[in-house]
């Protein structure tokens, strides 16, 4: 691994979109960076421009119109890169699964590396998750992984 | 000369955890005409609310806004019970009340973070944040849940909160208040702050009125309305001033807020202290039948619930009109006038809730 | 599951208070004279009554709430509200957009784009849905 990818590794930088969620995992995510969770130990930071960014938080359901939203920020995201689905809505559609305009999850927007289940996950679950999306990303960033183009389903089993 | 630009605001931006754009047209740094685009996190809840029995739907409704989920469910409850013709028993109504209003305080606190942290003003942000998890965990300890606690049922309450949960939340508040006491000193008193929220998205009483403002957003324009002074669940008996301010602006706003939240505190306290014992819930039999209303005071304004139903498990129609989609004109109307920079702090000074916006 | 008989133990169903059914002829002037007495405008309800729609309009009054009723049959333009109150612009273009009332000339008509995108759903919150839309 480069001098890069260690430097990614060491300080990740978050995107967080919401893709039709209820803003209970919104306001999780938010309380992750505050005093009591602080994810900033870790050398994460939230930040709004996915250029800048190597973590994609995604919570909610999707719908048509944010699909094309959150693909476009996908795809400006740098490689290596890595998606964290966050919350029962992300996965599956949740309670909202029934809904008309729902589309029932991330995963068939754009590939998903980690799922964190809950309605709503609590902080430190979703903690977890970024740290697991790091180590994913250390993963591809050495090669051991193929870039996240063609694969959805690996490490899911 | 002038020219015209347009300018997306949005659906993804720093300042909106939330998805919604605004086409602003510019006059040079002048905004001339703002058009709200939402539809980003429409889900269909309605609709689900007639496919879902009623209740089921307890469960549905909590999770249109994971920041006011208790309220939401005690809208929905109050219109069931209204249909079935059920007695709430008292303390049920008056933990109704403690759990309202710890929401609107975390809302608040949550909000003035986000309005803290559209300054720039980082530990400040951090601050309230720190205090809303003094809230989060008095949600965690008397419900077992964080962010959607579920404990409103049709017919009282799930949970009862016990005295040693009580004599915590006490102590806690104690914590809380002065915490929030220096916090808010610096809203309110910082020279930054106030150079920019201060004349700042002016709407005057008249305009609040006719483009159908709700909660602070009304308040802070010198108009008291608030459904809580109609004395649903314990409010009636606890009493209740509505918290206004003359001025109309940003900063009038966001004082109604700040002062809402020592409201709530008061209103915690004196509920504690008058929590009468008894039941907290009672069995409600046979099924909704009819059409009623049903309006509560959420900590960003009215919500107002249309329920139909024709005596079968299911509702017939269940219409959800949240405070944020009746303070969309409003802002539509502050924006035109303000400098492209006041944007994003304007846009805020009414807590948008998009998710409750478009259901 | 079976359908209960109606209105068990006798009681009757509940009725909205305060609410006046009016002609749609009528609408507009009613609504007018609401402007007037400074009557807030809370929001419209839809409902879908097979043959025809029945819509609600609701306003406040400080504290105590007040309602228009409306019975048209399905097709039958309704004149927009929003040129009497501007912010019922959203609330006409999510009625038009989810039930497909025709409503004319609302100030800032989204065409069918407020809430729903092209492919997705068509007039979703009909009971009976047409077996083009999904």
């Amino acid at each position: 691994m480069g001098i890069l990818g260690k430097a990614r590794a060491k300080s990740p930088w978050i995107l967080h979109f919401d893709a039709g969620a209820c803003n209970g995992c919104d306001i999780e995510v938010i309380a992750c960076l505050t005093p009591v969770y602080d994810v900033e130990r870790f050398g994460m930071m939230n930040i709004g421009n996915p250029k800048h960014a190597d973590i994609l938080l995604v919570t909610g359901t999707c719908n048509l119109r944010n699909a094309r939203v959150l693909k476009n920020l996908y795809a400006q995201m740098p490689e290596p890169k890595a998606v964290v689905a966050i919350g029962a809505c992300a996965l599956s559609g949740g309670v909202f699964h029934e809904c008309y305009n729902v589309l029932g999850g991330v995963e068939g927007i754009i590939p998903v590396d980690v799922w964190v289940p809950g309605c709503a996950p609590k902080p430190e679950a979703i903690i977890e998750g970024a740290v697991m999306a790091v180590q994913r990303m250390q993963e591809r960033a050495s090669g051991k992984v193929q870039p996240s183009e063609d694969e959805s389903e690996d490490e899911h089993a | 000369m002038a020219r015209r630009t347009t300018i997306p605001f949005g659906p993804q931006h720093p300042v909106l955890p939330e998805p919604i754009q605004l086409k602003l047209t510019l006059d040079n740094e002048t905004v001339v005409e703002a058009i709200p685009h939402i539809g980003y996190v429409h889900r269909g809840v309605e609709k689900a609310g007639e496919r879902m029995d009623f209740g089921q739907n307890v469960f549905l409704v909590e999770r249109i806004c994971g920041i006011c989920s208790f309220i939401h469910a005690l809208c929905y409850c109050q219109g069931i019970e209204k249909l079935m013709d059920v007695e709430v028993p008292p303390r049920a109504r008056y933990l109704r009340v403690i759990w309202s209003e710890l929401h609107r305080m975390q809302s608040h606190h949550l909000w003035l973070g986000l309005l803290a942290d559209a300054f720039g003003y980082e530990s400040l942000f951090m601050q309230f944040w720190r205090n809303r998890e003094r809230l989060m965990d008095i949600f965690e300890r008397t419900a077992g849940s964080r962010v959607i606690i579920s404990t409103c049922a049709i017919g009282g309450v799930r949970r009862d909160i016990s005295p040693e949960n009580l004599q915590y939340i006490l102590d806690e508040l104690v914590v809380i208040q002065k915490t929030l006491d220096d916090a808010v000193d610096v809203v309110l008193n910082d020279r930054t702050i106030r150079a920019r929220t201060v004349g700042k998205g002016v709407l005057t009483a008249k305009q609040a009125l006719e483009l159908g403002a709700v909660g602070p957003v009304l308040r802070g324009s010198g108009v008291a309305v608030d459904a809580r002074t109609e004395g649903f669940a314990a409010y009636g008996e606890l009493g209740i001033e509505p918290v206004t301010e003359e001025a109309g602006d940003s900063y009038a706003r966001t004082k109604v807020r700040a002062r809402e939240c020592y409201q709530s505190l008061d209103l915690v306290r004196r509920a504690i202290e008058r929590l009468p014992d008894g039941d907290i819930a009672v069995r409600p039999r046979g099924r909704p039948d009819g059409r009623t209303v049903s309006r509560v005071e959420q900590p960003r304004g009215e919500l107002f619930y249309f329920m139909g139903a024709d005596g079968s498990a299911r509702l017939d129609r269940l219409r959800i009109r949240t405070p944020t989609f009746a303070n969309v004109p409003p802002l539509v109307a502050m924006l035109p006038g303000c400098e492209m920079a006041d944007v994003p702090v304007i846009t805020l000074s009414i807590d948008p809730c998009i998710s409750c916006t478009e259901r | 599951m079976p359908e209960t008989p109606k209105h068990e133990g006798g009681r009757p169903p509940v009725q909205v208070d305060n609410v006046e059914t009016v002609l749609l002829t009528d609408l507009t002037a009613r609504v007018q004279a609401a402007h007037e007495q400074g009557l807030r405008f809370v929001t419209a309800t839809c409902l879908d009554a097979g043959d025809d729609y029945e819509l609600y309009y609701h306003f406040a009054h400080g504290a105590a709430l007040s309602h228009l009723h409306v019975r048209v049959k399905k097709g039958t333009p309704v004149p927009s509200i929003s040129g009497i109150y501007m912010c019922a612009f959203l609330v006409e273009n999510e009625i038009k957009e989810l039930f497909g009332v025709p409503i004319t000339d609302i100030v800032i008509d989204y065409k069918g784009h407020l809430l729903l995108t092209d492919g997705g759903p068509t007039t979703p919150m009909l009971k009976r849905q047409s077996p083009t839309s999904s």
